[in-house]
């Protein structure tokens, strides 16, 4: 494997715990065990790129030169309130109902 | 493996004739297409929604719009969308725990057009969760199997799309195609799908997986009604900031079956190690028909950057999903976990339940590649090589009109092969990853069987080159009945 600077940091089951973190998903210990050996394994995979010199290349964010496109500011109907919220899990009195942000018996974070 | 007199195996462009003729009604074909999938979806499982009610009424529809002359040519030709395209009023799952219940406000902007031209959409196609994946195993309802051989996968993640396509529930079909996700399934199942060039056909109301690099295309029996498809849903779509804004050429008039002249460059890394020897020689035969009927064909071109098309795609897609997937919380649509204490804890078991294992694993993978500290070293290197790939098409494409390939290096595999080995998985796609990256077109057509599966010829085009791939397919499909053959399904019950 080449050497570069990023093998420096966390790896298996402790990156994925950081990672799901991060990202917001809940994992099992089995999950974390076993994406934790994929991840690492695909990760080394990747990191064949560091063999490509890019010194002095631009970065491409997608395979056409098409940048900030505006359109005319002219209104347009919106979507029905009640049309918006039917896909909502929980509604009510025409808002979506969310959950404690800091608990129920918490007021602290 | 003969063609059939039955009209679910009609050719669109065929079944489009007879009903101009008055020799069939939409009614009539939409009726043997809804009874195919009746006999043979149990078998295929390529769709997740059959609206067989819905097709009746729009065949109706479509016999009227005949009668006063004011048809398409898909006017009355029946239709499957892969099932992350939005369709109004019905749901709309991606194949996802996270979509099962989701029911759209609005019709995506490619499936509208075709709805507009009076197609008859008889149902909604399996894929892998999100698009993610190359043999709709990573489905979160049920895998798909091939037409060709029920004990192998159909490719993905469009396989739904493809398998319905061969299995003549549907007449034509649409895929969307992140790294391969059209051409790959095409290959697998032996049907013909297009992957154009980014920007040509609108992605507003396709849900979004890797929004730099997904495109829709057709997946259908034959390069004619490829071109006729693509016709009706390429074009300029204020609603896509990536929309390319300028007039759409007819691409029939690309079905030529001449290539004299024509510069065919053979890619030998995609002709090297890890392609079976057997793809590797039906392909290289394809390529001696086309030289026969006239191109040039050079057997040597090298595309050195090959090999680091994966690893860039594996950085790039995986980061833009995760970003693009932070939307799905439990909060405004979609599924949401019951019975958590607080915001954070929903988010997390909504997310943990929700998504399936393929999806949590792009999600953290992007996660690592976008975190401060990783991002120079792994997301910006990655679109640094992209910026190379993309010079090296460019490249190439001074020297040849159409590069050749395999689109599979192997032949359909065996369904849970690859399951347990995700990098294993990702190979699958070495030959068709390289196209989204440089954001080039190509097709994917049946150049011949081994063992009676397909294989597949994959032609690459300049950006905005579909007329010069489409010419090459017709002119090899028009030397060749490949496209004729159909899978001996059904005939169990």
């Amino acid at each position: 494997m080449t050497e570069d600077n990023t093998d420096t940091g966390p790896s298996g089951p402790e990156l994925v715990r950081s990672l799901a973190e991060l990202s917001r998903v809940g994992m099992t210990d089995e999950e974390v065990v076993a994406f934790g050996g994929q991840l690492d394994a695909i990760i080394e995979s990747v990191s064949a790129l560091q063999e490509v010199d890019t010194e002095g290349v631009e970065p491409t964010g997608h395979a056409i030169d098409v940048t900030n496109v505006y359109r005319e500011d002219i209104a347009r109907e919106p979507y029905g309130r009640d049309e918006m919220l039917s896909n909502a899990p929980a509604a009510q009195e025409g808002y979506v109902r969310v959950r404690y942000v800091f608990g129920e018996d918490e007021t602290e974070p | 493996m003969t063609s059939s007199d039955n009209l679910y195996h009609l050719a669109a462009h065929e079944a489009s004739r007879l009903l101009a003729a008055g020799e069939i009604s939409a009614v009539e074909l939409t009726e043997a297409v809804l009874s195919r999938i009746e006999a043979v979806d149990s078998q295929v499982r390529g769709l997740v929604t059959v609206t067989a009610e819905q097709a009746r009424s729009t065949a109706q529809e479509a016999d009227r719009r005949i009668k006063e002359g004011n048809a398409t040519p898909l006017t009355g030709i029946p239709l499957v969308l892969k099932d992350n395209m939005c369709t109004e009023g019905i749901a709309t799952t991606c194949s996802s725990r996270m979509l099962e219940s989701f029911v759209p406000p609005y019709t995506a902007t490619a499936a509208q057009k075709l709805l507009d031209a009076g197609a008859v959409m008889v149902g909604k196609s399996n894929m892998d969760e999100f698009a993610m994946g190359s043999s709709t195993e990573n489905s979160a309802f049920f895998p798909t199997h091939n037409p060709w051989d029920s004990g192998r996968v159909p490719g993905g993640s469009s396989g739904g799309s493809a398998a319905t396509v061969a299995a003549g529930e549907t007449l034509i079909a649409l895929g969307s195609d992140t790294g391969g996700s059209i051409r790959q399934p095409a290959s697998f199942c032996g049907v013909v799908g297009i992957k154009p060039t980014y920007g040509t056909v609108s992605r507003y109301g396709l849900i979004a997986f890797a929004s730099s690099l997904d495109q829709i295309g057709p997946l259908t029996s034959n390069v004619t009604d490829a071109a006729l498809t693509l016709n009706t849903i390429s074009g300029y779509d204020s609603m896509d900031s990536t929309s390319i804004n300028r007039d759409t050429p007819d691409y029939t008039r690309a079905l030529v079956p001449d290539v004299r002249g024509m510069k065919i460059g053979v890619v030998k890394e995609m002709f090297g190690e890890g392609v079976e020897p057997q793809v590797r020689d039906t392909v290289l035969e394809a390529a001696r028909v086309l030289e026969q009927a006239g191109a040039i064909v050079d057997w040597e071109v090298s595309l050195s950057l090959t090999e680091y098309a994966l690893p860039v795609y594996y950085i790039l897609a995986p980061s833009e999903a995760s970003s693009n997937l932070a939307r799905y919380d439990g909060v405004k649509y979609g599924y949401s976990w019951d019975g958590a204490a607080d915001m954070w804890e929903g988010m997390e078991r909504t997310r943990q339940h929700g998504f399936g294992p393929e999806v949590k694993r792009r999600i953290l993978l992007g996660a690592y590649a976008l975190s401060s500290g990783y991002y120079d070293a792994y997301y910006r290197k990655a679109q640094q090589v992209r910026t190379l790939i993309r010079r090296e098409y460019e490249d190439a494409f001074t020297r040849f009109d159409v590069l050749l390939t395999p689109t599979s290096p192997t032949l359909p595999f065996g369904l849970g092969e690859r399951t347990n080995d995700p990098l294993a998985m990702y190979l699958a796609d070495i030959c068709t990853i390289p196209v989204n990256i440089a954001g080039v077109p190509a097709v994917s057509l049946p150049c011949g069987f081994v063992d009676g599966l397909p294989v597949g010829l994959q032609l690459i085009g300049p950006s905005l080159g579909e007329e010069s791939i489409i010419r090459a397919a017709y002119t090899y499909e028009q030397a060749t009945d490949w496209h004729t053959m159909r899978p001996r399904l059904g005939y169990r019950f």
